[in-house]
Order: C-alpha cells, then structure tokens, then sequence
C-alpha cells in the first residue's frame, strides 16, 4: 500500500485537530507550561504510529497568543535562556469549549458512517 | 556535547534556513531560534539529536507551518478614493500618519530613554569598575538591552507595521547543553562579555538616539512650516495681529521706512515700523497651497522614512552575529 496515502489523511487530520490538541493541553495544566513541555506532553499521549511534528507548534503557539487565546510570561530556567510559558484565557477557554463541542459532533458524524460501512 | 552531536542542529538549521528562504526575515528569526531552543532542549533531556530533529520536524515541514503567520501586520492598502490620487493619496495613507506620530512621540521617547539607560549604566559601570561591581552592572546593561530593544522592536512594529522578532537569539552561556551549573561564576560573566548579539543592541540603544533626533527634528521643522502657512488666513487679520504678527513682532523703532516686497508690479507683503504688516490675500492663498505641499512631502518622507527605518531596525534585531556552531564550541571549550 501506498504510504503517501496514509501520510497525507494524517497530515489533513493534524492540521485540524493540532490546534484543538494544544489548545486543550495548556487548558489542562494546572501551571504555565513552555513550548518543549507542550511537545512533550502531546507525544507522549500520542498513539503509535501518530505523530505530531513538535516544530509546528512553535507558530501555532505565536498565533494563538495573538489571537488572545494564550497568554505568556518568561520565566527563568536553570538551565538556558529564560522559556516563554504558555497559559490559558477566559477567551481560550470559551474558544475550546466551541471546538470541543465541534470536535464532539465532527467524531460522531464520522463514526455512524463508519459504522454503517462495517 | 561534543562536536558530532552538534553538526546534526547545526545542519538542520541552516536547512530551516533555506527552506525559509524569501520569507520575512524576522519569521525566520523565531523559526531559527525557536528550533535552535527546542532541540537544545531535546538534547539535554537525553534525545538524540537525530532523534530531536525528526520529532521537530522536516525544515520543509516547519517552514510551512512558519508560512501561515502573515509577514507585515499591515496589508496594502487597496488605492481607492482619495487614497487612489496621486501624490496627494498620501493624506488618506494611515501608515503615513502612523509614521508620522511613531517618530514624534513614542518612538521619540523610547529613543532617548534607550539612550539615557546606555549612557547612565555605561557611566556607573565604568565608575564601579575598581570594585568590581562594575562588571555586574555592566552585564546588566548587556542583558537589559536585549530586553529593552525587543520591546522597542514590538512597539515598533504597532506604528509601522514592519514584523519584529518575538524572541531573542540565546545568549552565548545559554547555548550550554551540558551542565551550565558547572559554569563559574567568572565564566558566566566573560560568556556574556563575548555575547556580539548583547553588544549590538547596546549599540543600537545608543546610537538609534541620534538617528531618530534627526528625524524629529526634520518632522518638527517641516510640520511647522506647514502649519505656519496653512494658517496664515487666519493668523492675520487687519489689526496685522495674530500668529503672522508674532513673527515680525518686536522693536521696530529703527525702522524709518516701511519694508514693502513686491512679485513683479504687486505688493505681497508690507512692514511699517508700527509693527504692523501687511500680507495680500494672493499670497496668503499661495502660502496656504505651499503649506499644504510641505505637509505633504512631510507625509511622503515620514512614510518613507518609517519603512526605511522599520527594515533597518529590522535587520539589526535579526541579525544573527554568532554561528550556533561557534556558540557551542566557545562554552564547551574543544568539543572533540
């Protein structure tokens, strides 16, 4: 079979849902958490098989804090530069909540015609 | 870290690099010190940087995703309506009125405070530099100044919508993949000492003063003048009293005979040593015309000047004056 086949569809679904994902990830945690943290914590829920290229999260992260759904403030770290660490707002969160409730509906629609094809 | 694990980051950067290539320059910035983090990040919690690199991502990969943030904030503008006229467009161009309000006033005053934080910590270290204390505060300037010229960068960008770096490049001693906790005290200073990118922005504080002095002393003059002449007709009135008095305002008891200026058979403007003056109503219309063109060319230059600005502030907060590899070789000493 041919791979580029399954690359492409995974690639299609990550742009949708990274977004979601990270979203989601920041909205978890109980701190702020840096752009590295963030990687690392999505690769390590990620499926086998699945993965998730930890650079684009960088302007993903950029974008949403321009958008007023991130916040960030540097804080030092033993042991390099100070890191940038990203935390959630009152916008994120509303944010979230819609695209949860689309992802909601989006899984189940795929999952009754997937359904019916078994 | 020694040197083969290195070259594989250093490689990859230069890739992302290409890969970027024809993007705007301070999108390449983050996306090369956004990488050059992350995978020095990687590597000193124990990955492999071969590793590191293929869960980062392919350069091509990454300068795609780097492709979605859009360049300049400001999109051109469309050329309708007044703005579609020539030469006079300029009047209804906001990134000409927001040139012209960056550099007289919050760019005006981040320019002097920038220059006033050079000079007066560069003073109290070389005044502390017997005890030593000296060198601490100096580094302070150092590490201040990055700072200082990022936000001046951010603040820039809002005014003259020409994209600033959100990062800085990593100071020499934060390129440290083995153990910084190793590092003594004296190394970290000197590590900061030897840091090009720190020292460029000290240079930039201090000498972006003089730069945009200039410039506001060029807007300051030309606003003036247009202004002066654009209000002539309602400066002067028969009293000769007003913002045209104020200017011939003054002693005129040495003055026996009236000073009277013609164009050709016509008189345009009269002094008689009462003080009183007199501008005909022709000159004073042209005068309004000349004021409107100063202002004009004042928009034109502002405009100008700003983008022109823009890019060179730009290119100094861009610039990358230390190699990784370089950067990487000086803390860890001889790699191999």
């Amino acid at each position: 079979m041919d791979t580029s086949f399954e690359e492409r569809f995974h690639k299609g679904l990550s742009t949708g849902t990274a977004g979601l994902v990270v979203l989601a990830t920041v909205a978890a945690s109980s701190e702020p958490l840096h752009g590295y943290e963030i990687g690392r914590r999505l690769a390590e829920q990620a499926p086998e098989g699945l993965t998730f290229k930890q650079g684009t999260l960088y302007p993903m992260l950029r974008n949403m804090e321009e958008d007023g759904l991130l916040r960030s403030t540097l804080q030092p770290s033993p042991e390099g530069p100070a890191r940038k660490c990203f935390s959630i707002t009152a916008k994120g969160r509303d944010v979230l909540g819609l695209w949860r409730h689309r992802w909601a509906q989006s899984s189940r629609w795929v999952n009754r015609i997937l359904g019916d094809i078994q | 870290m020694t040197k083969a694990q290195l070259e594989p980051i250093e490689r990859y950067l230069a890739d992302l690099q290409s890969a970027l290539a024809g993007r705007d320059p301070a999108i390449i910035h983050d996306a090369l010190v956004d990488a050059e983090i992350h995978l020095r990040s990687a590597v000193r919690a124990g990955q492999l940087p071969e590793e590191a690199i293929r869960a980062y991502g392919s350069a091509e990969e990454i300068a795609q995703a780097y492709g979605e943030i859009p360049g300049r904030q400001t999109a051109p503008a469309e050329r309708r309506g007044v703005r579609g006229l020539p030469v006079v467009g300029i009047w209804a161009e906001p990134q000409a009125w927001l040139a012209l309000v960056y550099f007289l006033v919050p760019g005006f005053l981040m320019a002097i405070a920038g220059f006033v934080w050079v000079v007066a910590l560069g003073a109290l270290s070389l005044g502390l530099l017997p005890v030593l204390a000296g060198l601490l505060v100096f580094v302070f300037l150092l590490g201040s100044s990055r700072v200082i010229s990022l936000g001046h960068g951010l603040m820039l960008e809002r005014f003259l919508g020409i994209r600033m770096p959100r990062r800085y490049q990593p100071v020499v001693v934060d390129t440290l993949i083995g153990e910084p906790a190793r590092l003594s005290f004296l190394q970290r200073i000197w590590a900061w000492l030897k840091d090009l990118r720190s020292w460029l922005s000290v240079a930039f504080l201090f000498g972006n003063f003089f730069v945009v002095l200039a410039i506001f002393i060029g807007i300051v003059v030309g606003l003036t003048a247009a202004v002066g002449l654009i209000s002539l007709p309602f400066g002067y009135d028969d009293a000769a009293r007003g913002f045209a008095h104020g200017f011939v305002h003054g002693n005129f008891e040495g003055l026996e005979d009236p000073i009277v200026l013609h164009l050709f058979d016509w008189v345009w403007f009269s002094l008689v040593p009462t003080g009183e003056i007199f501008i005909a109503s022709w000159a004073q219309a042209a005068g309004v015309l000349v004021g409107l063109a100063v202002l004009t060319a004042v928009l034109w230059i502002a405009k100008g000047l700003g983008l022109a600005y823009g890019q060179v502030v730009q290119a100094i907060q861009v610039s990358r004056p230390q190699a990784v590899a370089r950067r990487y070789q000086y803390v860890a000493g001889d790699p191999r």
